[in-house]
């Protein structure tokens, strides 16, 4: 005797079978499989107690109720900046965005070059030609010039000033930069501060309307995300729906 | 966040009338709200995902939340030929099967988890003898789904429980549609022999 799992040998169209078996079927394909079905009792079977185990499989029901979750992303220091941004009102973008032009411009074309006549500097509110001839001239005339004696000490001293006047600057670039981030670093932290502040009384109220026996679950829940350390999330609470007004 | 009346409104128009995609564009924008809207709409489904494959509600939630974070750190990956939510049931799939990998130990037997639970509110629609039958079969099913390998696992709970159809489960997977079927197949009949061994009585329906 055949059982219908030794069939499945016998008839070799299980993908027809599983296709059928789920409506995923021209009805073109379904009536083609339902001829076959009428002449193949492996496959008849077979169908059967596909059917069975898919009317066993609905016998479990969704018995857990989806949480609503909170997320709380801590955003990237580009991200808070772009959302800072976003929460400006026109003129304040047009000023702040008027701003960070003239910023990157003038540090874009901070331009250092280290070549044979030194150390040239060249920054966005002058041409590079008009740069390098200031700079290099008086590096120039003391060759040009037939190197009087009195002259040749002057030499190493433009080139001590030159890269003294390139580090100063380059130093001051980088002042800036840190000053622009730390104002930056200053506000977005002012941001999120606030919204912690504003999250934290959400949840206090919502933890007064619990009863004791959900009081202790959240505590639970609250230690146990504190011992899952992950460093881009603050912290995460799953609210009871109830709580949330759903009922 | 949600803060007052207004951006409750916006929230739930966003909710209804904006696509999936457009709502990835507006998150990559910089606006967080378009991202919660996102959770909002898709932490049912991955939940649901994740508590068939898992068995518990409270890995279910891990998963739901590990995915979440995944999605919203790698956003910029996603490739708008798939669907988005194709690619969340792919983070949620491996988030699932990178935490079994992790913590095998840890995780609950399905015999623990019904004993701590004891959360479900008294049925009062099912006298007593019915409701007991029914949860029989549905722990012997949750039984012998949890025997199952994980590969078929997947499959037939996308497919009997989320209601994906062939070629979605297939794109979530990165496999062909043939595939698909084969191990549905497969899965389904190893679950036919192991309900069969746990005395689940397939005949009486």
């Amino acid at each position: 005797m055949t059982t219908p799992h030794q069939s499945a040998a016998i008839c070799d169209r299980r993908a027809e079978l599983v296709a059928y078996l789920y409506g995923e079927v021209t009805p073109a394909e379904a009536a083609s499989f339902e001829r076959h079905l009428q002449t193949c009792p492996v496959c008849r079977a077979e169908l059967d107690g596909l059917q069975t185990v898919r009317t066993a499989l609905q016998s479990w029901e969704m018995d857990a109720v989806a949480p609503r979750l909170q997320l709380v992303i801590r955003p990237t220091v580009w991200q808070a900046w772009r959302e800072f941004f976003a929460l400006l009102p026109r003129w304040g973008k047009l000023a702040t965005g008027a701003a960070a032009v003239v910023l990157v411009i003038s540090l874009a074309n901070v331009q250092i070059t280290i070549g044979p006549h030194g150390v040239l500097l060249s920054t966005g509110w002058l041409t590079n030609s008009e740069t390098a001839h200031g700079l290099r001239a008086p590096a120039v005339t003391p060759t040009a010039s037939g190197a009087a004696p009195s002259q040749t000490p002057t030499l190493p001293d433009d080139t001590v000033l030159q890269h003294a006047a390139a580090r100063l600057v380059a130093e001051m670039v980088a002042t800036q930069s840190q000053a622009r981030d730390a104002a930056l670093e200053a506000r977005i932290k002012a941001i999120l501060d606030a919204r912690l502040k504003q999250q934290r009384a959400e949840l206090v109220q919502l933890v007064n309307q619990l009863n004791r026996e959900q009081r202790l679950q959240l505590a639970t829940w609250i230690r146990e995300s504190e011992q899952r350390a992950s460093p881009d999330l603050l912290d995460l609470v799953s609210n009871f729906s109830m709580v949330e007004g759903d009922e | 966040m949600i803060g007052n009346r207004r951006d409750q409104q916006e929230e739930n128009h966003l909710m209804v009338e904006v696509s999936d995609l457009e709502l990835v564009e507006r998150t990559l924008e910089g606006e967080h709200q378009a991202f919660e809207v996102l959770v909002r709409r898709w932490e049912g489904p991955i939940f649901s995902l994740a508590y068939r494959l898992s068995g518990s509600d409270e890995e279910a939630r891990d998963v739901c939340q590990e995915t979440f974070l995944a999605a919203f750190r790698h956003l910029k990956s996603f490739r708008r030929e798939a669907k988005f939510s194709s690619w969340l049931y792919r983070i949620a799939l491996n988030t699932w099967r990178s935490r079994q990998r992790r913590q095998p130990a840890e995780s609950m037997s399905l015999e623990e988890e019904t004993e701590t639970r004891g959360f479900d509110p008294p049925d009062t629609a099912n006298p007593p003898d019915e409701r007991l039958l029914r949860d029989e079969r549905a722990q012997l099913v949750r039984r012998a789904l949890a025997a199952l390998p994980a590969e078929m696992r997947q499959v037939i709970v996308m497919k009997e429980y989320e209601g994906l159809k062939f070629h979605e489960i297939a794109e979530v997977l990165g496999i062909p549609v043939s595939t698909v079927k084969t191990r549905l197949y497969t899965g389904l009949t190893l679950l036919r022999r192991r309900l069969e061994g746990l005395g689940f009585s397939l005949g009486k329906e």
